[in-house]
């Protein structure tokens, strides 16, 4: 009897095992063609990044991740560097004098990727969809103030806008939502918000495999109309880790690490270090910025601001913080934007004495026996929130905290959820804030509309401003230019305003960082802040 | 034996319940604002207008115990809401990262099994022997380690260093290796424990001095009799680290790119994806109780003394 009992157990447990193996197997055998195709081909360059790809719709967002987007999809204008705004699939473009009034040549020679050409049908059709969803898209200024699209002919296209908006050229290089999409591409019911059928543009690479949360492989354009990539194929690895890409890096399974915050600080510096890898470093993308709350009243005191400014050592905190990452920023938005490069503004250099000196004077004095200044009874207290999730913010704030109590200054440090962050800036409810602005093609017009603009929290937090009414008619008034001197006159006095008055403390120019392996070259930084990193790139076999 | 295990999924009735509610008020008192974390995770600047429409299609701004009972007559459907950011049921983007994920647990488990079983059983049988000094090693390594940590250890060494298996990713049989390994480690340790302890206390029992005197030879009463006992706790540990498993799977799939939907949970957070977030909650307590449900049966079927207990207790 036990023995029987014992029998049908054995076979029991064995069926188990052998079931388990052999969903195990069955769920293993499946993938395995599409690893062994990719290591066979070597003009490829293996990439790393955090997200799968997402489902390549040039006209929606997340999951789409930006630079793949590019990799597909045009538009009609270039940024590149120094904001240069150069043409692309539009071969030429007229401004009408009013400003209202853009008549697009388009290039003849450009086909999708399946073959049919591109005209301003497809232009039109894609703008089309794009306005029907024109919630979705209405942070990008120009979208909402288009009054009409039409096609003029097969290769001229004409954009009306409502009233003057001189960004639209510099808006239209925006990797998103205004690329195009070829007609295979769109759903039935002509929405692209709600799908795609398939990712086809007229972009220099073409998706060939994908597998979700997996890899994704693109492949060159070999009709593409512009110079062709060196490399015949693009592996995408989707690989959500920071230390694990890394190590996939060490081992050699990737070429090329490149982004912003992919890799941890440390990891790219002792990466750099081995020298057995190229690491660059791009020009500024943004600017981290402190902002302070004018609203609160020791801050409304331009002095305090200043004070606090002058009060801590600007360099050697980005340094210490970011390994030399970052750069010591000395204005709020970095000089290689279009407009921004002659900011009439005092630099600001560490100086603790006349920190010392700018709050004595602004009555604020440190009474005997105590640590934290004080006036008519009140001490010296600021609350700074950071998102606690972001390690250089949490460093930089505790920094902030050391270096302002040598000035008297009692600083509280609060870390937050980034949603609560956004949020109690927008609410005004706060003292200071991190910020940082969006980057290339975006500024410096998206900056200064957020500064005026109610409800994002700059326009509140400046409401002390002596001359704040006249810098908001100015921001309005920049928008509508038609001439390029009044616009960069405009914003060296607009730019020059905010900084000079404090509020906006620029910290650091946020850059992006880029490893790969001695045998890919050619390797340049996008200027657009959100392309992919591959044109020109190569690799030697 | 049928009104046991009945008797068992009813009980399993008010404990989902009260999951549910746990659930449901925790993420109610989370900071994050519903419809304002869809707009972000859309990428939308959001007007007040479309928040509050937003929150009304969501049933926000109805009274807690009303969105309470809508969200869970949807959840007995199965229905767990959109994704606010890939727009699709939630369900649906569970269900389909789920085979991985399983793939994951189901090779944790055999590892676990086949490691601590001989291990565990010859460190009681051998009380301060090597092979018990050993165990008594792996346990406290399995249970100090921190799995991300042993993840690139394990990455480090037999990836990087000896290029035995894939640093990351999904595919053949030595894609599942070190994930596996990395995820049954506390297993391991947990079981050995649990087995070397089990199979000292058995060898206390009359049975065993019985066998001997009978003269049975100590073989047949280490592998036959005394194993076959002692292994009956390490059942209920298997079921009650199931659920365990699944969760513990999402630093483990981080570390390896593994796509299950671990993986796809701590995005979910990141992108303050909240019926992601909710619905994987739900699961994970489902699977919990499911698996302490699967796991009374079986040993139920191999002591029928429980499914008699609760008899003579009527």
């Amino acid at each position: 009897m036990p023995n029987q009992i014992n029998k049908k157990r054995i076979s029991l447990m064995s069926a188990i095992i052998l079931i388990l193996a052999i969903t195990l197997l069955g769920c293993s055998s499946e993938t395995k063609e599409s690893t062994e195709s990719t290591s066979k081909n070597s003009n490829m360059i293996t990439f790393a990044w955090p997200r799968d790809v997402g489902a390549l719709n040039p006209h929606v967002y997340n999951p789409n991740q930006l630079f793949a987007q590019s990799m597909v999809y045009e538009p009609l204008v270039s940024y590149q560097d120094g904001g240069e705004l150069k043409p692309h699939l539009a071969e030429s473009w007229k401004i009408s004098e009013d400003g209202t009034e853009y008549v697009f040549n388009l290039r003849q020679d450009v086909k999708f990727s399946d073959g049919t050409s591109f005209n301003a049908e497809i232009v039109k059709k894609n703008f089309d969809t794009i306005l029907t969803n024109i919630d979705l898209h209405s942070w990008l200024g120009f979208i909402p103030k288009i009054a009409q699209t039409e096609v003029i002919d097969e290769h001229t296209f004409k954009l009306t806008l409502k009233e003057p908006y001189y960004p639209t050229i510099q808006e239209l290089a925006v990797v998103r939502p205004v690329r195009f999409l070829g007609e295979a591409g769109f759903p039935e019911s002509g929405d692209t918000s709600e799908g795609i059928a398939q990712p086809v543009g007229t972009g220099p690479w073409v998706l060939d495999e994908y597998k979700v949360d997996e890899y994704a492989i693109f492949k060159r354009n070999e009709n593409y109309w512009g110079e062709l990539p060196n490399v015949e194929k693009i592996h995408v690895k989707v690989i959500p880790d920071a230390e694990t890409r890394v190590l996939a890096f060490e081992k050699g399974d990737l070429d090329l690490i490149y982004g912003e915050g992919v890799i941890n600080l440390d990891a790219f510096k002792q990466l750099q270090s081995t020298e057995n890898y190229e690491t660059s470093v791009s020009e500024p993308v943004a600017t981290r910025q402190l902002v302070m709350n004018t609203n609160k009243e020791q801050l409304s005191d331009l002095r305090v601001r200043q004070a606090l400014h002058y009060g801590f050592d600007k360099e050697a905190m980005v340094e210490g913080v970011t390994s030399g990452l970052e750069e010591k920023a000395d204005y709020i938005l970095p000089t290689n934007f279009p407009y921004t490069s002659n900011v009439d503004a005092t630099t600001v250099d560490y100086n603790v004495e006349k920190a010392k000196q700018l709050l004595d004077e602004a009555g604020w004095k440190l009474p005997e026996g105590k640590d934290i200044r004080e006036k008519d009874g009140k001490p010296l207290e600021f609350e700074l929130m950071y998102d606690s999730a972001e390690s250089i913010q949490k460093l930089m704030a505790e920094t902030l905290q050391s270096e302002w109590a040598g000035l008297g200054v009692k600083l509280n440090i609060v870390g937050v959820e980034l949603t609560t962050q956004v949020e109690r800036f927008k609410a005004n409810e706060f003292d200071m804030n991190f910020f940082s602005n969006y980057g290339a093609p975006y500024d410096p017009h998206t900056y200064v509309n957020i500064v005026a603009t109610d409800g994002f929290g700059f326009k509140e937090a400046i409401s002390s401003y002596p001359n704040k009414e006249e810098l908001l008619n100015q921001i309005a008034e920049v928008k509508q230019t038609t001439d390029e001197n009044e616009r960069q006159q405009l914003y060296t006095t607009i730019l020059g305003s905010l900084q000079e008055q404090g509020a906006i403390v620029p910290i650091s120019y946020i850059k992006k960082i880029a490893i790969h392996q001695k045998n890919v070259s050619d390797f340049t930084f996008p200027a657009n802040r959100d392309e992919h990193p591959f044109t020109g790139i190569s690799v030697n076999e | 034996m049928g009104t046991y295990v009945l008797k068992r999924i009813i009980t399993i009735i008010p404990i989902f319940l009260l999951a549910t509610l746990l659930t449901f008020s925790m993420i109610r008192l989370s900071p994050v604002d519903p419809a304002e974390a869809y707009f972000t995770a859309a990428h939308i600047q959001a007007t007040d207008e479309m928040l509050e429409q937003k929150r009304n299609e969501f049933g926000l701004d109805q009274p807690f115990l009303i969105q309470y009972g809508n969200a869970l007559i949807k959840i007995c459907q199965f229905d767990f809401g959109i994704s606010y950011v890939t727009n699709k049921p939630v369900w649906e983007e569970i269900t389909s990262r789920m085979p991985a994920t399983i793939q994951l647990t189901i090779g944790s488990l055999l590892i676990a099994i086949i490691v601590s079983v001989p291990i565990g059983f010859l460190a009681g049988i051998k009380k301060n022997s090597v092979i018990d000094h050993f165990s008594r090693f792996l346990s406290f390594i399995g249970a100090s380690i921190p799995s991300f940590w042993l993840g690139y250890l394990f990455i480090f060494f037999f990836s990087v260093k000896l290029d035995l298996f894939p640093v990351q990713g999904i595919g053949t049989w030595k894609h599942l290796v070190l994930p596996s390994i990395t995820l049954a480690f506390p297993l391991i340790a947990l079981y050995t424990r649990l087995l070397r302890a089990s199979v000292l206390e058995n060898l206390q029992e009359p049975y065993v001095l019985f066998a001997r005197t009978r003269g049975i030879h100590e073989r047949i009463i280490m592998g036959k009799h005394v194993l076959r006992i002692a292994v009956s706790p390490m059942i209920t540990g298997l079921g009650m680290n199931l659920g365990n498993l699944m969760t513990g799977a999402i630093i483990v799939e981080a570390v390896f790119s593994w796509p299950g939907f671990g993986r796809y949970f701590i995005e979910a957070i990141f992108n303050r994806d909240v019926p992601v977030i909710q619905g994987y909650v739900l699961l994970a307590a489902g699977i919990f109780l499911i698996s302490n449900l699967i796991v009374d049966v079986i040993q139920m079927y191999i002591d029928p003394r429980i499914s008699r207990k609760g008899r003579q207790l009527q």
